[in-house]
């Protein structure tokens, strides 16, 4: 039985991240340009209709440094 | 100081085990749920920066170590520049902090333990082996324990850095999570603590709770080291007892040695305060969070009047730049930004570099994989905002007579040698 998925948002490990910013390519929508040529992420759950294109933004990642998280157990960096 | 010192009660230059033992008492055999309970109501919190509740902390990686056994790590490291108290607990007291790692880790059921110093600290090196041997000569129940030496570098000692050396990576930090409390070294559990932090904790287990608040405030209890410095009449380390207003911290240290215009508060990884706001904060983590600054490693460098405040934090935002692990884009490449338009200001004037930094700071802060990125922000726009009619002067008739003057913060001559190869590990003592 398919459960409700709980909020996805988009994550990016900012050591892996080179900035060839394909993933802003794909998913403007969600992931805009810093100065650098580095992705901002929309740290809003990503919408439902959606989501193809952050799965394709995911993808496009040459180093595989985009993720999409579940919930907010990963989501939360507390730095201490 | 009402309540009297604490750590640094035997006075002496180095304590050796029986003046240690004279002075504090015998090192308490008490077990791990009696010492979490202890440290958990007494309110101690992380002396190394983040003032996290060390009790949550033991009782959060002692809950996470139940099956795979935890690891402690004593942060000995002392990553601020301006900082001195933790080698000066190291050279003084070293059985108090050896107290505290073998208390620590039995709270954590961590059966091995690493103290880690910045490398080239002979010094300290050779007081930790003649403390050890002391140890071992009066039979001590002391815990396993390694001492390593770790890059002098600003990120190196970044708990995450610790754990990635540790595990025989390069001491930069990692992507988070997993956090170390959660899986640090060889996989386990890792309670990351500082120095201080660790002997406030033998301490405490000693006297109880109650005695540990009995000093300080009651969101601020106890006791903390301080490293003042700059324009103060006798800078140095000194134990304050937390929640006395700013003025009285300058007092500690005989009191400004000329007018002030402000006092960098937390250190490197602080903000700038105007003196008269500083005077009337209450030195405590909360206080300075709500004046804009923070309690950092207890670090306060007070800035004559006639210095020029935007050169003095273009030279410190220069050298954080430098000490950027270069590992995350929007650090390696914003915090040099940020330190060449902050210096375009305090040397050349003009009305755009302010604007630069205003523009940028939001694209640095909060996306590296550590915090030093967002220390570096910080620091830069609290210039902005307390120096803000120099700002404005800067601007409009160029650089000031401050210029003329010798800087007053120290930034250590950068240490490019050690960026990316990591440190010797681990050098047995």
């Amino acid at each position: 039985m398919p459960r409700r998925q709980r909020d996805r948002t988009l994550r990016v490990d900012p050591i892996k991240c080179e900035g060839h910013a394909l993933c802003i390519e794909a998913f403007p929508e969600m992931i805009t340009r810093d100065p650098w040529n580095y992705p901002v992420l929309n740290p809003l759950p990503i919408p439902d209709h959606l989501l193809r294109h952050a799965e394709h933004a995911v993808k496009v990642c040459p180093v595989l440094a985009l993720r999409i998280v579940t919930g907010d157990r990963d989501r939360d960096r507390e730095r201490k | 100081m009402s309540a009297g010192p604490r750590l640094t009660a035997t006075g002496a230059a180095y304590a050796d085990l029986a003046t240690h033992v004279r002075c504090h008492g015998p090192l308490p055999a008490t077990d791990a749920a009696h010492i979490i309970d202890i440290v958990e109501r007494s309110g101690l919190t992380g002396r190394g920066g983040a003032a996290f509740p060390t009790g949550r902390k033991l009782r959060t990686v002692a809950g996470n170590a139940r099956r795979s056994g935890a690891v402690l790590i004593a942060n000995g490291c002392e990553g601020e520049p301006a900082s001195a108290k933790d080698r000066s607990m190291l050279m003084k007291a070293p059985h108090l902090i050896l107290d505290g790692i073998t208390l620590g880790a039995r709270a954590v059921g961590a059966d091995h333990a690493y103290l880690c110093v910045h490398e080239g600290q002979d010094e300290v090196l050779r007081t930790l082996q003649r403390a050890q041997t002391e140890r071992r000569a009066a039979g001590l129940p002391d815990v396993e324990m390694t001492v390593t030496e770790v890059p002098n570098r600003y990120v190196a000692s970044e708990e995450s850095s610790l754990v990635h050396l540790l595990n025989g990576g390069p001491a930069l930090p990692l992507s988070t999570p997993p956090r170390p409390f959660e899986r640090g070294v060889r996989g386990r559990p890792t309670l990351v603590d500082n120095v201080e932090t660790l002997a406030q904790l033998a301490l405490t287990v000693r006297h109880g709770a109650d005695w540990f608040r009995s000093a300080g405030t009651s969101d601020a209890p106890g006791t903390a080291l301080v490293t003042l410095g700059g324009a103060v009449a006798a800078p140095g380390v000194y134990e304050v007892e937390l929640g006395l207003t700013g003025a009285d911290l300058l007092a500690v240290a005989g009191g400004p040695s000329e007018p002030l215009q402000a006092v960098l508060a937390g250190g490197y990884f602080g903000a700038w305060l105007r003196a008269d706001r500083f005077a009337a904060s209450a030195i405590t983590p909360r206080g300075l969070q709500a004046a804009g600054a923070a309690m950092g490693a207890g670090i306060f460098l007070a800035l004559p009047a006639t210095s020029c405040g935007l050169a003095e934090t273009a030279r410190i935002a220069q050298y954080l730049a430098e000490q950027s692990a270069n590992q995350c884009g929007p650090c390696l490449n914003g915090l040099p930004a940020l330190a060449e338009a902050l210096t375009a200001l305090a040397h050349r004037g003009g009305r755009k570099p302010s604007g630069t930094i205003t523009a940028l700071s939001p694209y640095v802060t909060g996306r590296g994989a550590c915090r030093h990125p967002d220390g570096a922000v910080r620091l830069i726009n609290s210039a902005l905002t307390e120096f803000a009619a120099d700002v404005r002067t800067h601007a409009q008739r160029g650089p000031c007579q401050g210029l003329r003057r010798a800087p007053i913060l120290p930034v250590p001559t950068p240490e490019r040698a050690s960026a990316r190869t990591g440190g010797r590990i681990p050098a047995e003592v």
